[in-house]
């Protein structure tokens, strides 16, 4: 896929994910690749920046958790900022999917 | 073998330089890592192979690094703040330095002064070297001017040119853009205010004073007509002389200036005590006045080349010149070639370029060497505390922390070297310097310390500190810390026994071994040569020459004259009320002769002799023994009054005697002599033997032989009109004035000249044995020290690193110093090793300093076992630390780790 609508796409998939629940960098990847049967595959280091910059917005927050194994986990949930800034991007999104749809029609 | 644990805690290192201090999201990326990895083992991939994907899967830590930063971009700091925070940071890293540095204080205060002694000796060394291939007199800073001479297998004495010579190069050669004769080497006896003087002179064209720009204090410089040969004579003095000998007179242009001889020359200048040429000259007279004698060349031209002309140009020129010279002239018979040299090179001796190449040969090596010892050390220290160094870079601190600090560290024993150097150069500098001198050195090969000598001592100490910091700085990128850890030894076990190690330990045995055999066998030299084996006590007996040139009507040989006037002279320093004994003779104690004289107690033999058979001859007046202080062991000395014809009476040493007539009496016996350069067909000379002195060194310190044998002179032969005098008195050394005043008395035209000690005519004589004696001792110590460094570094390591294998043992029941001494046995066959390489390498480096040996054997036993013993030695002490190392093991604490 288009690298430039990979990364365009990134934000808006990270705050739907994470409005079904909070979830890890590692997890929120393998999660992106499965519901989009491997289409979408994201380089897992470039995943972090933007994680850090959503929570530099204050859109999600981020905790660490220490697992069973004593491994420590640095866990992401959408904060009440990121619900609406998940609404407008639901919108953008619609509106650039309908036009594309209409313009198919054509 | 592939640690995953190891791996990931590089790429950890990796990624948190990348990304500066940022620990938090290293920790974020870190999980990731692991996440990823543990999700591919349970899928059953290779431990390997799940590390890299994961790796390739989170990206380049550069790139990462790259968005990191646009997310958050670095503040902009002012430039005070930061300049305040680096002057923190290097302040806490100085202080941390200097604690650790203190630490090891013994060792590194070595560091220090390998480094310091390192430096000085380059220093000199470069200084000499540099002054004397590159440096320039005053008067030629460019270095074009060059001395036409002739070159060839002949004496000094014919290399130069007559007046006919020069005036037919002059017109056949057109290469040479100046063409300015000279005469370099004069020396004259002169009558000034102060009574007659030996001076130095040179002649000088008036083209030579404009090539050499010579500008007079007062009154002229030479002038075109003064350059035509046979024109009236005129000198320029030097301000010296006009100060030393004419107390500044003002109107001293338009003066006389009366030559000893009687001949008086105008004085027409006087030349500024900055101007010397072509050394430290007295006066220059008028070239066109100087003498011209075929069999007595005096004459050398100073030439500059046309642009675009080469020397070998000019020279194969100069030579087609010579090759129209006549058949039998001197230079044609000699097979002289014409050359020009330049005038440095020219005035140079050549054993100062030897030395000069030697040096700096020498104490680049030793530059090289302390810097090699001390790397070593470093990586010493750092085994030392491997465990820190390992658990500080596996506690993530960036390996560039570790390097700063090693190069904190290196950096500052440099600096302390550079300052230390510093202060010991200026007066280290010239002391060094002064020993390499011989005599008639030119005067630009002086020592000066500048500003260029503190730079080279700071630029060497930032060299030095590079070279060291190379290999530790290897060493902490390459050292694996986990397996430090993990192992609890050395991280680089086998690289204490290295064999760069060894090799470097074995060649700085080697060199120090022969520097050890020359420094032996000189020093030998220099006992053979000591007052103990001259017979005479050379330091209270005065030495000087006496001059009656002025008393003859040509200046030369008027033999009845001269006689008269040397004996008249002499009886005024007999007169003295100190004067014990005084005495003339025509060859000399204390200067070092060849034998002069043959002999044989059957006349038909003496032709078929060659080098055998010989002694050194020369003609005395009566006191000369009882001046010298040699007693006679039979017979007496002669008579003065002695006839004119009929066999001459002779004094001889107590060994010739013995060997000539053992057992029997030598007084009244007839010995048949042939002395100098006579031919084989000359009659032999009979001489009866009067008396026989015990053995002295009658031929000097370098003499072949030291059987000698004395005649008084013969009254109507020549004495010369120049003789040594000795004179010994009462209580203490007689005083030039006292001398100088009696040979006055006699006649205020003879002149003393030379006033010395035998002692110091001695010292002067071995002066360059003494040269190479003091710097080669100079370097046997440096090459001592660093050894000693090298040793106790090597055999530090070795016990640092086999820690564990000691503790084992002694926990086993072995005794520390058994164990010390068990392995301080393979260092003791480097050190052997060593010394047989340096032994073997000084056969040929002594072989080829045999000239100044005396007494000794280049391979003398006692020599050879205290360079051996001292060396061995030097390493037992240099092993001692690491036997306190070694007792310090805790054989528990090695259980423990197993």
């Amino acid at each position: 896929m288009n690298k430039q609508l990979v990364a365009a796409s990134a934000e808006p998939l990270i705050l739907a994910l994470l409005a079904l629940g909070e979830s890890y960098g590692y997890s929120i990847i393998q999660e992106i690749r499965r519901r989009s049967g491997g289409n979408l595959v994201w380089t897992d280091g470039m995943l972090y920046p933007v994680l850090h910059r959503l929570e530099s917005r204050g859109w999600i927050s981020a905790r660490w958790v220490v697992a069973d194994g004593g491994r420590k986990r640095k866990y992401y949930a959408l904060a009440k900022a990121g619900r609406q800034a998940l609404k407008e991007q639901n919108a953008q999104w619609d509106a650039v999917n309908a036009t594309l749809a209409a313009l198919r029609k054509n | 073998m592939f640690h995953l644990e190891a791996e990931i805690q590089r790429w950890r290192e990796r990624t948190a330089a990348a990304l500066s201090l940022r620990a938090d999201v290293v920790d974020e990326l870190e999980a990731h890592l692991r996440d990823d990895i543990e999700q591919q083992l349970a899928a059953g991939t290779e431990p390997a192979l799940a590390f890299r994907r994961a790796e390739e899967r989170l990206g380049p830590p550069d790139e990462l690094a790259q968005e990191f930063h646009k997310l958050f971009p670095t503040p902009k700091i002012p430039w005070t703040q930061r300049t305040m925070s680096l002057l923190r940071l290097t302040t806490f890293e100085f202080r941390l330095t200097l604690r650790r540095l203190f630490r090891r204080r013994a060792q590194n205060l070595l560091l220090l002064g390998t480094f310091a002694v390192s430096i000085i000796l380059a220093c000199v060394s470069w200084s000499l070297f540099h002054t004397t291939f590159l440096g320039q007199p005053d008067f030629d800073p460019e270095g074009r001017i060059y001395v036409l001479a002739y070159q060839g297998d002949a004496p000094a004495g014919a290399l130069s040119l007559s007046l006919a010579e020069v005036e037919a190069f002059e017109r056949g050669c057109d290469a040479l853009s100046d063409f300015s004769p000279v005469c370099l080497y004069y020396s004259s006896f002169v009558h000034t205010p102060r009574g007659a003087e030996r001076l130095f002179a040179a002649g000088i064209s008036s083209r030579a004073m404009n090539l050499v720009h010579a500008r007079p204090l007062l009154g002229r410089p030479f002038v075109a007509e003064e350059d035509i040969h046979g024109s009236a004579r005129r000198v320029i003095l030097s301000e010296r002389l006009w100060e030393n000998s004419f107390g500044r007179d003002p109107r001293i242009v338009g003066r006389p200036f009366v030559f000893a001889s009687g001949g008086t020359a105008t004085i027409v200048g006087v030349m500024p005590r900055t101007f010397r040429f072509p050394n430290d000259q007295d006066f220059w007279f008028s070239y066109g006045s100087a003498f011209d004698n075929p069999k007595y060349p005096i004459r050398q031209v100073l030439v500059t080349l046309k642009p675009g002309v080469t020397v070998a140009q000019a020279e194969i020129q100069l030579n087609a010149v010579l090759a129209r010279f006549p058949a039998e002239s001197p230079v044609r018979k000699l097979s002289l070639r014409a050359a020009l040299v330049p005038f440095q090179d020219y005035y140079l001796n050549a054993s100062s370029q030897v030395s000069a190449r030697v040096l700096f040969a020498l104490s680049l090596v030793f530059v090289l060497v302390s810097c090699a010892n001390a790397a070593n050390l470093m990586l010493l220290d750092f085994l030392g505390r491997r465990a820190e160094v390992a658990a500080t870079l596996a506690l993530g601190i960036p390996r560039s922390a570790a390097i700063r600090s090693l190069c904190f560290q290196v950096g500052t024993i440099a600096l302390g070297a550079a300052v230390l150097s510093l202060a010991i150069l200026p007066f280290a500098g010239p002391l060094l310097y002064e020993r390499t001198r011989v005599i008639n050195t030119p005067y630009w090969l002086t020592y000066h310390f500048t500003a260029s000598d503190a730079w080279m001592a700071v630029g060497l100490a930032a060299l030095s500190a590079l070279v060291t910091v190379i290999a530790p700085i290897a060493y902490l990128l390459w050292a694996d810390s986990d397996r430090v850890i993990r192992e609890h030894s050395s991280a680089s076990r086998g690289a204490g026994r290295a064999a760069w190690r060894r090799s470097l330990l074995l060649a700085q045995i080697a060199l120090l071994t022969v520097l050890g055999v020359s420094a032996g066998v000189l020093l030998h030299t220099s006992y053979e040569m000591g007052a103990r084996r001259w017979g005479y006590p050379a330091e209270s007996i005065f030495m000087g020459k006496i001059s009656v040139a002025a008393l003859t009507t040509n200046g030369g040989d008027d033999a009845a004259v001269c006689r008269t006037g040397e004996l008249k002279a002499l009886r005024e320093i007999e007169a003295r009320p100190d004067t014990v004994a005084a005495a003339l003779a025509d060859e000399s104690p204390g200067y070092s002769h060849k034998p002069n004289c043959a002999y044989a107690t059957d006349p038909g033999n003496l032709s078929d002799l060659g080098s055998a058979n010989r002694a050194f001859f020369s003609s005395v007046t009566e006191n000369f023994f009882l001046a010298l202080d040699v007693p006679f062991v039979a017979g007496e000395t002669f008579s003065q009054v002695i006839p004119d014809e009929g066999p001459l009476p002779a004094v001889i040493n107590e060994s010739l005697a013995a060997r000539l007539w053992p057992g029997k009496d030598p007084l009244g016996r007839t010995l048949f002599i042939r002395v100098g350069v006579k031919r084989d067909s000359d009659a032999p000379q009979p001489v009866v033997i009067r008396g026989v002195v015990r053995d002295f060194q009658a031929s000097g310190p370098f003499g072949l032989t030291n059987d000698c044998l004395f005649v008084p002179f013969r009254p109507k032969e020549g004495m010369g009109n120049s003789l040594f005098v000795y004179v010994r008195d009462r209580v203490g050394l007689p005083s030039e004035r006292s001398i100088t005043d009696a040979v006055h008395r006699s006649d205020p035209r003879a002149s003393l000249y030379f006033p010395s000690t035998v002692a110091a005519q001695i010292n002067l004589t071995l002066s360059p044995l003494n040269t190479s004696r003091d710097l080669t001792t100079v370097f046997l110590i440096a090459a001592a020290l660093l050894c000693a460094v090298g040793i106790y570094s090597l055999t530090v390591t070795q016990v640092m690193q086999s820690t564990r294998e000691f503790g084992i043992r002694m926990a086993l029941g072995g005794e520390a110093w058994r164990l010390w001494r068990r392995f301080t046995r393979s260092h003791l066959a480097i050190v052997l090793a060593g010394i047989g390489a340096g032994l073997l390498i000084s056969i040929y480096v002594v072989r080829a300093a045999g000239s100044l040996l005396y007494g000794v054997s280049p391979f003398h036993a006692g020599v050879l076992g205290s360079v051996a013993g001292g060396i061995l030695l030097i390493a037992a002490l240099a092993c001692l630390p690491s036997l306190g190392r070694l007792k310090r093991i805790n054989p528990a604490d090695c259980l423990r780790s197993l």
